[in-house]
């Protein structure tokens, strides 16, 4: 970039303020200005009568800290981690499988079918598990007719009916970045792993791991980020035990009325993923240098 | 002498297309043996089923006489260079090279030596830190010449392997593959569509016709005796002509071609009864104003001059006889009289009788 720059004259530079400004206002319009009120309100306090007083203190913030909310955090980053290891598991076989197929027709069919659930509402699709794992579900009343339990299965309301929330609700988002990394794998280069003596298992990690690693990387960030701050999933599907982050900062705003608190948490939040961003970032930059001609 | 490798009646479909039909080869031991078609006659999906990626429909592939037909390539002590060198873009030169040797059970010590080893057989000890893209094309293919020769196969594969470099470093690495070839006394297989590499490379060349075996044998053999029509084109000869009748008369005989002319000729008669086309090659064919001085021997056309094109060493004159095309390839330095030849002059074309080749 450097010798561009300076071919530019000074003119054309200054000028080109004008063309970012749209980018620069949108950002600092709907971007900048609402992060600076959510921290400038974590600063503030609640009155008991569930105003917000302008006192300013970091008291919020060690609030969050409070063993009880901390389990909560601890909760959502262990269910969040526990979805992106899933759905890495699940979707590198299945990029891999579009990758493989021999014509364009074929792969653009798989993609499409990948992103169908978009085409409806989440909360509709979400609904829709409850029909499928609860007591009188699907699942339960076709075991049960099928003499394999004797008593219901308890799916719904906690846990593992988040992940599974979870785990289908991101899943698209892990594969698509996998498929483009994949795609770009020449075949005869796992070809050439094979003819060298390495079994299947051996050029997964060899050679495609390594060479599929800024699409996983962009993969684990795209599922893990959302999956922190799931709000609606654990919702609907984890019942009122089972509470996350994102429903702990929802209930601050709409059910204690502690705007103060629930932006501090929401603070912290964004300050730990922006943390994990950057780092993956980081690693994704070191290794595209290490392939740029 | 045991075949190293040996394809026993292999066929091979892709759906409804047949690729190869039984294909009957064997390649012996120190042999630089050359596959040699055009597109889509088979010849790389040969290769593969060597190398273990494809495996046949029907038929066999032995390796030092055990069938590894249903091996995985990984448990074939096979190894191929790829057309497009496939070298791994992340890791260096040196590890793209010990990357196979990792695979054997060998101590770190031992991988060490048998890469630098490798690397300085390729000539590139100097550039074993580089990326891949960091390389030459003409490095790229000597890494992957290296990272498969390394892992010491029994037979070593190669697909294409020149087809994106540029001619001269095209004839360098031809000669230095040969060489290596030599001083490793190992089997290679070598596909290419390319019949001057091929003769040039060669012990032996298969020449290769919509998944069928057309003609093997020795470079100068397939050049000079072809014994097909396909396979006299495909070595270059054009001038090809039907015909209708063969006399054999002692060692010599006499053709008649389906147009009228009658010509003597002296190649081994014994593919007579099956002939049914005359080949001469047109650097075979002279060219003049005037009549050949002896025409004992030989066989002498007349005709007029239709086209001549200039190509550097060697000047192509199309000429037309009755209703036959001639094509005489002259060497451009030659006489100043076939240099003055003009547009519709009549000439005399001939060629000695030992020159007439009758395929199939």
């Amino acid at each position: 970039m450097q010798p561009r720059r300076t071919i530019k004259s000074s003119s054309t530079s200054r000028l080109s303020w004008v063309w970012h400004a749209p980018a620069l206002i949108w950002l600092a319009v709907l971007i900048g200005l609402p992060l600076l009120s959510v921290a400038v309100l974590s600063l503030a306090r609640r009155s008991p009568g569930g105003e917000t007083e302008w006192v300013l203190g970091i008291s919020n913030y060690s609030r969050a800290l409070d063993p009880l909310y901390l389990w909560i955090h601890a909760r959502s980053l262990l269910l969040a981690l526990a979805t992106t290891l899933i759905c890495l598991a699940l979707g590198f076989p299945v990029a891999y499988f579009i990758t493989r197929q021999p014509s364009a027709g074929r792969r653009n069919l798989y993609l499409f079918l990948v992103t169908l659930p978009f085409w409806t509402s989440f909360l509709i699709r979400t609904y829709a598990w409850i029909l499928l794992l609860r007591t009188e579900g699907l699942i339960n009343n076709g075991l049960l007719a099928l003499g394999a339990i004797e008593q219901p299965l308890p799916l719904l309301y906690n846990n593992f009916a988040i992940l599974v929330g979870l785990v289908y609700t991101e899943l698209p988002f892990m594969i698509l970045p996998l498929y483009t990394a994949l795609e770009r794998i020449d075949r005869s280069q796992i070809e050439a792993s094979s003819d060298l003596g390495c079994s299947a298992w051996q050029t997964f990690w060899r050679i495609l791991v390594p060479l599929s690693r800024p699409g996983i990387t962009a993969g684990v960030v795209l599922v893990f980020v959302p999956s922190v701050g799931a709000y609606l999933t654990p919702d609907l599907l984890g019942g009122a035990k089972s509470l996350m982050t994102g429903n702990l900062i929802h209930s601050q705003f709409a059910v204690v009325r502690d705007h103060p608190f629930g932006s501090a948490i929401a603070f912290i939040v964004m300050v730990g993923v922006l943390a994990l961003v950057a780092a993956s970032h980081r690693a994704t930059r070191e290794h595209s240098e290490l392939r740029a001609p | 002498m045991l075949p190293v490798l040996e394809f026993q009646g292999v066929s091979k479909n892709f759906g409804e297309q047949t690729v190869l039909r039984q294909i009957d080869l064997s390649v012996d031991p120190g042999e630089f043996l050359t596959l040699l078609g055009p597109s889509g006659s088979g010849k790389t999906t040969l290769l593969r089923l060597a190398a273990g990626f494809e495996h046949p429909d029907r038929g066999k592939v032995l390796l030092q006489g055990a069938d590894i037909s249903r091996l995985p390539p990984y448990q074939r002590r096979v190894n191929t260079v790829f057309q497009s060198y496939a070298l791994f873009p992340h890791l260096t030169v040196a590890q793209n090279v010990a990357f196979g040797l990792r695979n054997l059970r060998l101590s770190k010590v031992e991988i060490q030596s048998r890469a630098q080893a490798a690397l300085d057989m390729v000539r590139l000890a100097d550039l074993s830190k580089r990326l891949p893209h960091q390389l030459s094309g003409g490095q790229q293919q000597r890494v992957a010449l290296a990272r498969a020769l390394v892992m010491q196969p029994e037979v070593l594969l190669l697909d294409e392997p020149f087809g994106a470099l540029d001619q001269r470093l095209r004839y360098q690495m031809q000669e230095e593959l040969r060489a290596l070839q030599r001083r490793l006394k190992l089997a290679f297989v070598f596909v290419t569509h390319d019949q001057e590499e091929a003769l040039s490379l060669s012990d032996r060349i298969a020449l290769l016709r919509e998944g069928c075996l057309e003609q093997i044998g020795a470079p100068d053999r397939i050049y000079d005796s072809p014994a097909t029509r396909f396979a006299a084109e495909f070595m270059g000869i054009s001038n090809i002509f039907p015909v209708s009748d063969v006399a054999p008369e002692s060692a010599s005989g006499r053709c008649k071609l389906a147009t009228g002319e009658a010509f003597q000729i002296k190649t081994p008669l014994d593919s007579v009864g099956t002939a049914r086309f005359l080949a001469v090659r047109p650097e075979n064919l002279r060219i003049s104003r005037t009549a050949p001085p002896d025409d004992n021997g030989c066989n002498v056309v007349r005709g007029r001059v239709r086209q001549a094109r200039y190509l550097g060493a060697n000047v192509l004159w199309t000429v037309q006889a009755g209703s036959n095309a001639w094509t005489v390839s002259q060497p451009s330095n030659g006489s100043i009289e076939t240099a003055s030849l003009s547009l519709e002059e009549e000439v005399f074309l001939w060629w000695d009788a030992r020159h007439g080749v009758l395929v199939e």
